[in-house]
């Protein structure tokens, strides 16, 4: 899976287009490639969880299968993970 | 000159703004912001008004959870849950945490407020015939291009309303809430509410012609307000949830459902902008442990500290107040759907924690200085995610006014140091929120006048100028079957742009009480006129609007009588139709932190739509163009009854072909400067009609009509009552609607062609007539009695060099005094010279962070529209005072 900034744990959010790199304190492009950068560390967010499942036609939606006991939860890919989050494979 | 570093398919990205000619630039006051807010407002200044996902995906979600539950319940659960989901994001050299949203400016769409926008397509296919209505005022509505502005699609980012960024993948998330909301939001309920009415068709076409711009009540209903602190300044939040389960074992067996909800809703929503602040004490803790030197770290352990102590607690400091000040003024705009939160007279309410940190030495003047430029950059940050339409209306504006001056409640002068430490920073940081305002009373020292003038000279636009004496009139009339105390009227201050609002003295302190409304807007007055002489037909839209009038307009009388009839069922039809729309609000949209802060809900049990506020006779109705409409009057008066220059008939005629000039649309020209005449035929009865009489120039034969029209609209406001049983009140402020309703109009009698911006405010000549100096201009504007008006409000270009100086300055302050004086409410300037922003509109990259007054608020002159920068440039410039 191609790694770009926004995906970045040290991405701290700017506005829609850039973002602030921690490891490297400057601004950054959000959807700069980041296949080469050693500081890259993956965000907790719903889309890399191993329960997320996307939406059938759907790019950015899907829900969380966490719970079989309750019906499917509507999230998207973007959402900041709950304290459930297990990265997927 | 700018130089672009990135760019992604077009839109730049890059924060590099040019330098622009000193010699056009050059300020008499101009001062730089300390480092720390300079980094922040250039952070700012390259941030894009970006959307977020957040707060709508987890409102939604907790909503639908949480169906069959008590309304208030079930609302406050979703703010709870939506508050506490937020992602804390603290740039670096931040001293007041908190924002909106993750992004430095960003916003959030609340569908369940107003959905259509995002769904506008959808809505096109569903409501045909309003949407075409609505259509029209977005066409004719004109979005800057520059500053933060994304007026295009680029890259991952899509463009809505030509003005926010939201990523792809976050906009399939809001769309799906959008569509949940759909015919249920309070837009939707409103619209689909209004066809009880039964001249809803009518409305349709009103709102078609655009008679009236009524985008905003279909939109945002509260604002226009000020913020009440007091309650968590005094007793903090948790004194606050005590209080309501006090109320709750006190009342559970009255029988008082209702207050029982909203006591525990507002426990509930307490409780979720408790978690808010602790999760930005968490991140400001851990931005410490990741500190690159010593200062930084401990800056942020102390943020942190601060941030857990008032998510509690009373503030002890300066700083915990201020920062708990902003902490609630915020949660409130991300509560409601609001235009026009302002932090009052915050200089009041801060200054006993701001004197007792300076008598125990725990702060300086310096540091004041700096955390209250801090403070200026994040008032500035606020966003609201609008319509087209509404941003045009708004000018992109949210009208945070701080107000300094005044009396105190036992009538002496309530000018304090730290209000001149707060012009201080207006000076040093200039940025158009929170946007200052001076309460103009005899009391108040020269030198506190002075200062403030000085303010003026930089250029910023503010502060603007009232009339203490004449809003305290406005409040002890107006709010005196609600038993209005005269300390509260003393403590009133203004929420937005001028709108008064009577103070609500909490345990003696400055506090706010009373309810908000955007009320029922715009009356689009020369366009009224306009129907008049076509028999109530619009011939822009080809609709036929109004029944005809079948009166023949032979005398003057005549006229008046058409006009008054149209202007009559205007005001009435829009007034009901914003009763039963904005009634839908009433139905789930409630505020509900808002109303625990609000003076006196808690102590009631009722929130602020159930009356709970202290002060409830607020619903306003406002108007535009008043101006061109009395100098059209005047103009049929003399040319057509008077000197018989030229016949109704033929007037109609030469107004039909725009005085045989091209029309606004293809020059791109929105003043009547450089205008190109295509056809001399009509060029005499132009001539005659420019040369009657004008507004603004002390002239009673115009002032006279311009008081009558005034009135008789005062008149028509009141006669209807709002959801409260309380009358409506008349409001004059034109905000940016000046722009768009004059598009709406064809060419009018006094000469101004089609399409060409109206007048600004409600008392500015229309630009370039106003001859006989600025005295002259108070003189008309005084004709009425301001007192009568929830705001009145009048803007004066000056040029730099007209109040240079000590001499220049006391030239001002007699201008002002003289204005006051005469029973003026309000009163601005526009201390530019008009050479710059001819520079600046054809260099707009090297006026990044030039600011101008509008109409009652300042903005960036890179993100105001065309037809609102040609207005500017063309009102009179005034080289003496």
């Amino acid at each position: 899976m191609a790694k770009y900034c926004k995906d970045c744990k040290n991405c701290a959010t700017f506005d829609v287009f850039k973002g602030n790199c921690e490891a490297l304190g400057k601004r950054v492009i959000l959807d700069t490639p980041m296949d080469d950068c050693s500081d890259y560390q993956q965000k907790e967010k719903c889309g890399f969880c191993k329960y997320y499942a996307m939406k059938p036609k759907e790019e950015f939606l899907g829900v969380c299968r966490k719970d079989s006991d309750v019906p499917d939860v509507d999230v998207y890919a973007e959402l900041v993970a709950c304290n459930d989050f297990v990265p997927s494979a | 000159m700018a130089v672009e570093k990135e760019k992604l398919s077009g839109m730049r990205l890059s924060f590099q703004y040019g330098t622009p000619p000193a010699e056009l630039t050059q300020r008499e006051i101009k001062r730089e912001p300390t480092l720390r807010a300079k980094k922040l407002l250039d952070d700012y200044y390259e941030a894009k008004v970006s959307l977020d996902t957040e707060f709508p995906y987890w409102y939604t979600k907790t909503w639908r959870e949480n169906e069959g539950q008590n309304p208030i319940i079930r609302r406050s659960l979703a703010l709870k849950s939506a508050y506490e989901h937020l992602t804390p994001m603290i740039p670096s050299q931040e001293l007041l945490a908190m924002q909106k949203t993750r992004f430095v400016r960003g916003s959030f769409m609340m569908p369940w407020t107003a959905n259509r926008f995002a769904l506008s397509d959808e809505e096109h296919m569903a409501h045909e015939a309003e949407a075409a209505s609505l259509k029209s005022l977005e066409e004719i509505t004109v979005i800057a291009e520059g500053g933060g502005n994304v007026t295009e699609s680029a890259g991952n980012v899509l463009s809505i309303s030509k003005r926010f960024g939201i990523r792809k993948e976050d906009y399939a998330a809001l769309i799906e809430d959008c569509r949940y909301w759909k015919n249920k939001s309070s837009e939707d309920m409103g619209f689909m509410w209004g066809a009880m009415h039964p001249k809803y068709d009518e409305y349709l076409n009103i709102k078609k012609a655009v008679l009236v711009h009524v985008d905003l009540e279909t939109s945002i209903r509260h604002g226009r307000n000020v913020v009440n602190y007091q309650y968590p300044l005094q007793i903090g939040f948790n004194g606050m949830i005590q209080e309501c389960k006090d109320k709750i074992d006190a009342n559970l067996n009255e029988g008082c459902v209702d207050k029982i909800a909203f006591w525990k809703g507002a426990i509930n929503v307490i409780e979720g902008v408790k978690t808010w602040i602790k999760n930005y004490a968490k991140e400001a803790k851990r931005l410490a442990g990741i500190a690159k030197d010593n200062k930084a770290q401990q800056e942020l352990l102390e943020m942190s500290e601060r941030l857990e102590w008032i998510s509690e607690n009373p503030p002890r400091t300066f700083m915990e107040a201020l920062q708990l000040c902003w902490t609630c003024h915020i949660a409130v705009t991300n509560e409601i759907q609001g235009s026009g939160f302002s932090p009052g007279r915050l200089g009041q309410v801060l200054y006993p924690f701001w004197k007792k940190d300076m008598e125990e030495g725990r702060i300086t003047r310096e540091q004041t200085i700096e955390a209250l430029e801090c403070m200026r950059v994040k008032f500035t940050g606020i966003d609201l995610a609008m319509a087209v339409g509404t941003i045009g209306l708004l000018a992109g504006s949210t009208f945070n006014n701080l107000c300094v001056g005044g009396v105190k409640p036992d009538g002496t002068s309530a000018e304090n140091e730290l209000e001149e430490l707060i012009i201080e920073s207006a000076i040093s940081c200039a940025t158009p929120q929170p946007t200052l305002t001076v309460l103009y009373d005899g009391k108040l020292s020269d030198k506190f006048i002075h200062k403030a003038i000085e303010c003026n000279k930089t250029g910023t636009g503010y502060p603007a100028w009232v009339n203490n004496r004449i809003a305290m009139e406005y409040c002890l009339r107006n709010f005196r079957d609600e038993g209005i105390t005269l300390e509260d009227a003393r403590a009133w201050t203004i929420g937005g742009c001028l709108e008064i609002q009577p103070g609500a003295l909490v345990n003696g302190e400055f506090g706010a009480g009373s309810y908000s409304s955007t009320g029922a807007s715009f009356i689009n007055a020369p366009k009224v006129l306009e129907l008049v002489l076509f028999d109530g037909y619009d011939r822009r839209t080809k609709t036929q609007v109004f029944p005809p009038h079948g009166l023949e307009l032979k005398t003057f009388e005549e006229v008046m009588t058409a006009w008054q009839k149209y202007m009559h069922e205007l005001v009435v039809v829009l007034e009901e139709m914003y009763n039963i729309r904005a009634s839908a609000f009433l139905e789930h949209d409630n505020p509900m932190f808002y109303s625990a802060l609000m003076a006196d809900c808690l102590e009631t049990g009722l929130h602020m739509d159930k009356g709970g506020s202290r002060y409830n006779k607020c619903m306003t109705t406002w108007i535009t163009g008043q101006v061109n409409l009395a100098n059209s009057l005047a103009s049929i008066k003399k040319n057509v009854f008077d000197d018989k220059n030229f016949t109704m008939d033929e007037l109609k005629d030469t107004l039909i072909n725009n005085f045989g000039y091209e029309s606004a649309l293809e020059t791109g020209k929105f003043s009547m400067v450089e205008q190109i005449r295509e056809d001399d035929k009509f060029a005499k009865i132009h001539a005659q009609c420019v040369a009657a009489p004008k507004y603004g120039n002390d002239d009673p034969y115009v002032d006279e009509i311009y008081k009558q029209v005034v009135e008789d609209w005062r008149d028509y406001v009141s006669e209807v009552k709002d959801f409260f049983g309380r009358s409506y009140v008349p409001c004059q402020l034109s905000v940016a609607t000046h722009g768009p309703l004059g598009q709406a109009c064809l060419a009018s009698a006094d000469g101004r062609l089609a399409g060409l911006t109206l007048a600004d405010g409600a008392q500015s000549p229309y630009p370039g007539t106003d001859l006989n100096g600025p005295y002259a201009v108070l003189n008309s504007a005084t004709v009425i009695d301001h007192s009568d008006y929830q705001n009145t409000q009048l803007n004066m270009k000056i040029h730099p060099s007209a109040i240079k100086g000590l001499t220049g300055a006391e030239k001002l302050k007699e201008l002002i005094k003289a204005y006051m004086d005469k029973g003026g409410y309000h009163i601005q300037f526009n201390i530019v010279d008009t050479k710059m922003l001819k520079d600046a509109q054809a260099n707009p990259q090297n006026y990044r962070d030039l600011m101008v007054r509008v109409a009652g608020f300042t903005q960036y002159w890179v993100e105001l529209s065309k037809p609102i920068q040609d207005e500017i440039i063309a009102r009179t410039e005034y080289e003496e005072v």
